[in-house]
């Protein structure tokens, strides 16, 4: 567990001196910056930029997983085992992610107008921030999960990974039953309604999700050579 | 560490590369593996790693493995210090001690001015310093080194050498590869050559020196062992042992291996207090 977390510092640092997590980041601050309208209701906001985060979380994957070239993941891969390395380079995607999230419902909190539609009761605002962490933090976990299944070790070809990233994720918020759908339509119609709730068993199902891929990806990383 | 059977391949029906491998390392050993280009021999390095997979056969290791890759890359955004404190870090050592360690190997190194700067901007030897001192900075039981001195000077080649033998006086395992054929001379354990057809065979070692008719100069460590302890059994250069009066003992080795035995001396156990090293006259 103390190696995990070793890793996981190694991979974070290597994204923030490697500038990795940058083309993420700034894809996601355009989208927002395209999506939303100063003084739009708060919930709609929260909704949009939970949904948006979870090809950007996807994509941090990507570059985290990608970021170490393979003579130095060797020398990893030899002191704490391929499972290890792996999961560290999850833990640090998911670790980007969740600070953009937090970033995400503060930026929106600041630049919105009203929590939900004019015409719809008021919810307050501080069940409302929740519900909007909470989704974000769904996406997240969901496109650490779609990074994980969109490059190595489970998807051998890299060269399919983008376009397979972006057919999932796409599937991952529109599909029936999906956590993320539910999240984030929950906070679309909460902002017609003016009725908030947070999304607890949500986070709880992508929590699950994402720990029985990662536990299968880290698992086929022992399996796979490099 | 042992490989029991091993073969590896590359594709469903690709040419084994190795093929029927037993090979026990046991702790203290240091053993060469020698054989042509493209043989196999990074390949065997990398299955002991549990970097590659076999395709047949089973590897046991003991514990964590310390591996100098065959060409490190300098890609790496970190600089010297932080890069060292990383990979020590992930070794399982405390923030504090792998500091610790990474300014001493630096040290050792010859380059501790150059900690702060970024990987991608050292120059290829002084990369390959650091690559080697990842390795060697978490003690691991089992090192690997995979062509670990191509690209080092002198200075450097001699500290490998050292803290190669070092560490297999210290209880480690040490597998390497290397082109010189006197590289560690007198200090291997075993050698093996892996032929065309991917099969460990045991290698003669030669008495093969890099220069010259071999010239022995001997060098005689006297030292105190101060509580009366018996020394290791296998210390560098496997030196000829005299009791003098009372707990005082001659150690007389070959001036190549001096080095690395007052360090093994003065680093270990039992404590000892170097009493007089003095170069001996004549042939031994």
């Amino acid at each position: 567990m103390r190696q995990v977390g070793a890793l996981t510092r190694y991979h974070l640092e290597l994204l923030l001196r490697g500038h990795g997590w940058l083309p993420p980041f700034l894809a996601y601050a355009l989208l927002l910056v395209l999506g939303v309208t100063a003084g739009d209701p708060l919930l709609g906001g929260l909704g949009y930029g939970a949904g948006v985060l979870l090809p950007v979380s996807a994509w941090s994957v990507r570059s985290a997983l990608n970021a170490e070239p393979p003579a130095s993941r060797a020398c990893l891969v030899a002191a704490a085992g391929p499972a290890r390395v792996q999961l560290g380079g999850l833990l640090a995607a998911l670790t980007v992610g969740l600070v953009l999230a937090v970033a995400e419902v503060a930026g929106l909190w600041w630049v919105s107008g009203p929590v939900a539609n004019p015409k719809a009761d008021q919810p307050p605002v501080g069940v409302s921030l929740l519900a909007g962490l909470l989704a974000s933090a769904v996406s997240v976990l969901l496109g650490v999960l779609v990074g994980a299944l969109c490059n190595r070790p489970v998807l051998a070809r890299a060269q399919y990974g983008i376009p397979s990233a972006l057919a999932l994720s796409t599937a991952v918020l529109v599909a029936p039953g999906s956590p993320a759908n539910a999240a984030v339509s929950g906070l679309v119609a909460a902002a017609r309604s003016g009725r908030v709730g947070p999304p607890w068993p949500e986070l709880l199902a992508a929590a699950g999700l994402l720990a029985a891929v990662a536990a299968g990806s880290a698992a086929l990383a022992g399996r796979r050579p490099e | 560490m042992e490989l029991t059977g091993v073969g590896k391949r590359y594709g469903r029906g690709g040419r084994w590369v190795l093929r029927g491998v037993d090979l026990a390392v046991r702790p203290g050993e240091l053993v060469r593996i020698a054989g042509a280009n493209g043989t196999g021999k990074s390949t065997l390095l990398r299955l002991v790693a549990g970097i590659e997979r076999p395709s047949a056969g089973r590897v046991v290791r003991p514990g964590a493995v310390a591996y100098v890759p065959e060409r490190f890359p300098p890609a790496l955004p970190f600089d010297a210090a932080s890069y060292l404190l990383r990979v020590g870090r992930v070794h399982g050592l405390a923030a504090a001690e792998a500091r610790r360690r990474a300014g001493e190997w630096l040290d050792r190194f010859g380059i501790a001015d150059r900690a702060g700067t970024p990987l991608s901007r050292l120059s290829k030897g002084t990369c390959q310093k650091v690559a080697v001192a990842q390795a060697l900075l978490p003690g691991a039981r089992v090192l690997l080194l995979d062509e670990a001195w191509t690209g080092l000077d002198p200075a450097a080649r001699t500290v490998l050498d050292e803290a190669a033998a070092e560490r297999a006086a210290g209880g480690g395992a040490v597998l390497f590869v290397d082109h010189d054929p006197a590289r560690l001379a007198g200090l291997t354990t075993a050698a093996y050559r892996v032929g065309e057809d991917g099969g460990l065979r045991p290698a003669e070692e030669r008495a093969v020196r890099a220069d010259g008719p071999p010239v022995e100069v001997d060098v005689d460590v006297d030292v105190d062992v101060v509580d009366g302890d018996p020394l290791p059994a296998r210390l560098p250069g496997a030196p000829d042992v005299t009791v003098l009066e009372g707990t005082a003992v001659r150690l007389t080795v070959a001036a190549a291996h001096s080095d690395a035995l007052l360090r093994r001396l003065l680093t270990g156990r039992p404590a000892v207090s170097v009493l007089a090293v003095r170069r001996r006259e004549g042939e031994r």
